[in-house]
């Protein structure tokens, strides 16, 4: 009988493990015998997921997607897109920002398209040759707890000059748009003034914090009183009736620092056509409204029905008109990083 | 801070959990022994609830409160997270000890030794016959559970990132599961990862090895701890109570009502929280399939401890399948994560078959690294469940179910379910329990598309803290319960097939 017990025992965790193995085809987020387009995606889900569902509906092409882990953004996707490339899973590249996207084309692992979506962006703000265009864009800026302190260029001069830095956040600098920031500051300032700096503002106790939302909810709470983020993690805040205001991060000379979403096709794929229809779909002037008018509020940089745009997306495009060309950052970026890794991933 | 020295902090640090926590595992353990009926069941509840509650609860509601403390005074952090990391491991350390083995010395040799060797021998011999008395006595049941409560602390990740900060060139709380993971995930080859794995993999050996032997070498007599010449005094009763209510809550109070106070009785924010279904259905079939391999395959390697003429060979071979689940989840999934990446293995890995068939072979890595982390706690419950049944009245509930009489084998089944099933019941429950919030591997190894429930609320937790998304850890909080009681529900008609 106990024989007779220890099979039946088996053989239900047998059959309890093959239903769930036979589960798993139908467990993605297409149909198990359909043969998606894989996109990977770093801009951040809550907003690129309807988008990308609208896609689907429009067009009757199944999306398989991979998000990001969020504590390290699209460094994460950039790599292992490098490891990946003799056998790639992924089709769409949507990057939250330009810097990964740049090491991939020196990579040699992006394809070039010139859809109709890439004229309608300015030039700045795409690759000469078609490897990777941007669209809907960020700024980087002063999130400011208006309760501790007036948000204005000379109370942050002030606050930011002092001795103390632990009421500043910032996010940890190897990922993300700080990364962004970080290289454009390199570039700006030169390796040797930035690497200064940044040891200078830890020995004053500059905080830092995991990412930029994390930097947001510090000054948000008056844990700290102001500190660098995006545009999109401020109006989190914003919205939520947070004691905040912002104001642009300007470099020396005065160019803002405004990081648009790229958009690229991966070098292999066996659905060209498919992933060319999306990128044109990312790219069109449909989308960048729609992530104008989310609670992000990202910057359309083609052309829009500036009648529809809130008065908050058109100041952001003002400040925009004033940022640093992404095309000319040359060297800085791959220098920038490698430091960057040797101060935080040694 | 370099990992090198992010480690050393990780296992002072652990080693500090497991030295502090023991006396109070030993305290609740004679709490336990003391305590009947409904007290007991109390106590063990309340025992149990640290470690139970998702990491991802209790990193979510603290990450975002009380900030200004944490951010100004980097060592509040560090202590929060302390208090956090011990709170959850006395339970497993307490559980641990209570299923020890008694001591072979007893009391008697205790009292006999110290009378004949009260005056006549040097101090340093004292110490030494104490050292020996002691490791061949308490240690059976202490440094296991030391060694169970330093590898959970050692391995901490989801509650340390979370609560991340660097204030100026301080890092708090500094754990090299978070650095490695960050250095994996920003870009560090697979090869340079597993080689900067190298010193906490040594630091867990030098640990679990010998623990590995006391456990082996003690796996005949597992059973209950015996404390019953030491029960807890009144006041001292009073206060591991009060213990154990803090730790309730701060694991379950606080964490819940932060959650549940801006979504509950909204059911629209819970409507739109709904999108995360298929992430928890994905979480769900990953826990079933590599739980139900991992319980298996330690029931089939256990029953071939205690039969057979191969005995030897079968505890060998479960101590070695349990070596890289108590490595931890980080160090198996970027082992697995490397060996994908060889030739041989990158089938694994990439979209070669047709769209069907491929999700089944890309599912795969995942759902065994599940299995064989799992394989070492799947091991454990079941050498505990062994240890506690009564045979005799095992024997018993057999002659009730073979009775002819319709009420007798009814009421023999539901014997039989307390006696044996029920145990089992619950240990497979915890088993798909773990492996259903485990995050670090479904976040490494998951194929596209298929996003686990932790890993896309890990994801989401670095933005905000907003209604949809408390609601969302509502839901997949409340999913294992429902399934849970479902399962309870359908236990008569399956235990007619099973109990027959």
């Amino acid at each position: 009988m106990a024989s007779n017990t220890s099979t039946r025992a088996a053989l239900t965790l047998a059959a309890v493990a093959l239903a769930a193995a036979a589960a798993i085809p139908f467990l993605g987020d297409v149909p198990a015998a359909s043969d998606p387009l894989v996109v990977y995606c770093a801009h951040d889900s809550l907003f690129s997921e309807d988008i990308l569902r609208e896609f689907e509906e429009q067009t009757g092409i199944p999306v398989s997607i991979q998000f990001d882990t969020e504590a390290t953004k699209s460094l994460g996707f950039v790599n292992l897109l490098i490891r990946e490339q003799n056998a790639p899973r992924c089709d769409v590249f949507w990057n939250n920002q330009v810097l990964g996207t740049l090491d991939l084309k020196e990579a040699g692992i992006l394809l070039p398209y010139k859809g109709k979506g890439y004229q309608r962006i300015p030039d700045e703000y795409k690759d000469p040759d078609g490897l990777w265009t941007g669209f809907a864009a960020r700024l980087r800026v002063y999130i400011v707890n208006t309760d501790r302190m007036e948000a204005s260029p000379g109370a942050i001069a002030d606050a930011a000059g002092r001795d103390d830095l632990s009421r500043m956040a910032v996010a940890k600098p190897l990922y993300g748009t700080t990364r962004s920031h970080f290289t454009a500051l390199w570039h700006a300032m030169g390796g040797e003034e930035l690497t200064r700096w940044h040891h200078r503002v830890r020995e004053q106790g500059l905080r830092e914090a995991s990412g930029n939302a994390a930097v947001m909810k510090m000054v948000a709470s008056g844990a700290c009183d102001f500190g660098w983020t995006d545009t999109d993690d401020f109006y989190a805040a914003f919205d939520e009736g947070k004691p905040v205001d912002m104001l642009p991060v300007r470099l020396d000379g005065g160019a803002t620092i405004c990081i648009p979403n790229s958009v690229s096709i991966i070098r292999g794929t066996e659905r060209l056509e498919e992933a060319q229809q999306l990128v044109d779909f990312l790219l069109s002037a449909q989308t960048e409204d729609a992530l104008a008018r989310s609670q992000s509020r990202q910057i359309p940089l083609g052309p829009v029905d500036t009648v529809r745009l809130s008065a908050d997306v058109k100041q952001l495009r003002d400040w925009a008109q004033d940022g640093y060309d992404v095309n000319s950052i040359g060297s800085a970026r791959a220098e920038c990083l490698a430091w960057l890794k040797s101060e935080y991933l040694k | 801070m370099s990992l090198a020295a992010v480690c050393g902090w990780s296992f002072a640090r652990s080693v500090l959990v497991a030295v502090a926590s023991l006396p109070l595992c030993w305290s609740l353990c004679r709490l336990l022994t003391g305590s009947r009926g409904w007290v007991r069941s109390v106590t063990w509840g309340m025992l149990l609830v640290p470690f139970l509650i998702p990491d991802l609860l209790v990193g979510y509601a603290y990450a975002n409160s009380p900030l200004d403390w944490r951010i100004q005074f980097p060592a509040v952090n560090e202590l929060l997270f302390v208090i956090l990391v011990a709170m959850k491991c006395v339970p497993v350390g307490t559980v641990a000890m209570f299923f020890a083995p008694p001591s072979p010395i007893s009391a008697e040799a205790i009292h006999c030794r110290r009378m004949a060797f009260r005056r006549a021998e040097h101090w340093l011999s004292r110490w030494m016959s104490r050292a020996a008395f002691w490791l061949h006595g308490g240690a059976v049941a202490c440094l296991p559970a030391a060694a169970i409560i330093f590898l959970i602390a050692f391995q901490e990740f989801e509650l340390a990132s979370r609560l991340e900060m660097i204030a100026g060139t301080t890092l708090t709380p500094a754990a090299w599961t978070v650095k490695l993971y960050d250095a994996q995930v920003g870009g560090l080859p697979v090869t340079e990862s597993l080689r900067l794995a190298a010193l906490p993999v040594l630091c867990e050996i030098a640990v679990l090895l010998p623990v590995l032997w006391i456990v082996i070498a003690n796996r005949r007599s597992v059973g209950m701890l015996s404390t019953d010449s030491h029960q807890v005094s009144s006041v001292w009763g009073g206060c591991l109570r009060c213990y154990l209510a803090v730790a309730a809550i701060l694991y379950l109070v606080i964490p819940s009502a932060q959650t549940l106070s801006s979504t509950i009785g909204d059911a629209e924010v819970f409507a739109r929280a709904l999108k995360l279904t298929r992430e928890i259905i994905t979480s769900g079939v990953f826990a079933v399939l590599s739980g139900s391999l991992a319980y298996a395959a330690a029931a089939w390697i256990l029953e071939r401890t205690v039969t057979g003429n191969r005995q030897g060979l079968a505890r060998l071979c479960a101590a070695l399948l349990s070596l890289p689940g108590l490595f931890g989840s980080l160090m198996l999934s970027l082992t697995v994560l490397y060996l994908l990446q060889l030739p041989g293995l990158s089938l694994f890995y990439a979209n070669s078959f047709p769209p069907f068939i491929s999700r089944i072979v890309t599912a795969l890595p995942l759902a065994i690294t599940l299995a064989v982390w799992l394989f070492p706690r799947a091991l454990l419950l079941q050498m505990v469940l062994f240890a506690v049944r009564e045979s005799e009245s095992l024997g018993t509930a057999d002659l009730l179910r073979d009775a002819t009489a319709p009420q007798q084998r009814h009421s023999g089944r539901l014997l039989y379910w307390q006696l044996r099933l029920r145990g089992h019941f619950w240990a497979m429950a915890l088993v798909y329990y773990w492996a259903y919030w485990e995050l670090t591997a479904t976040s490494l190894l998951a194929p596209p598309g298929m996003v686990s429930a932790p890993a896309r609320l890990y994801n989401l937790m670095h933005y905000t803290q907003n209604a949809v998304l408390s609601a969302m850890l509502c839901l997949t909080i409340l999913f294992p319960v429902v399934v849970l009681v479902v399962a309870m529900s359908v236990r008569g008609p399956f235990l007619r097939w099973f109990v027959r």
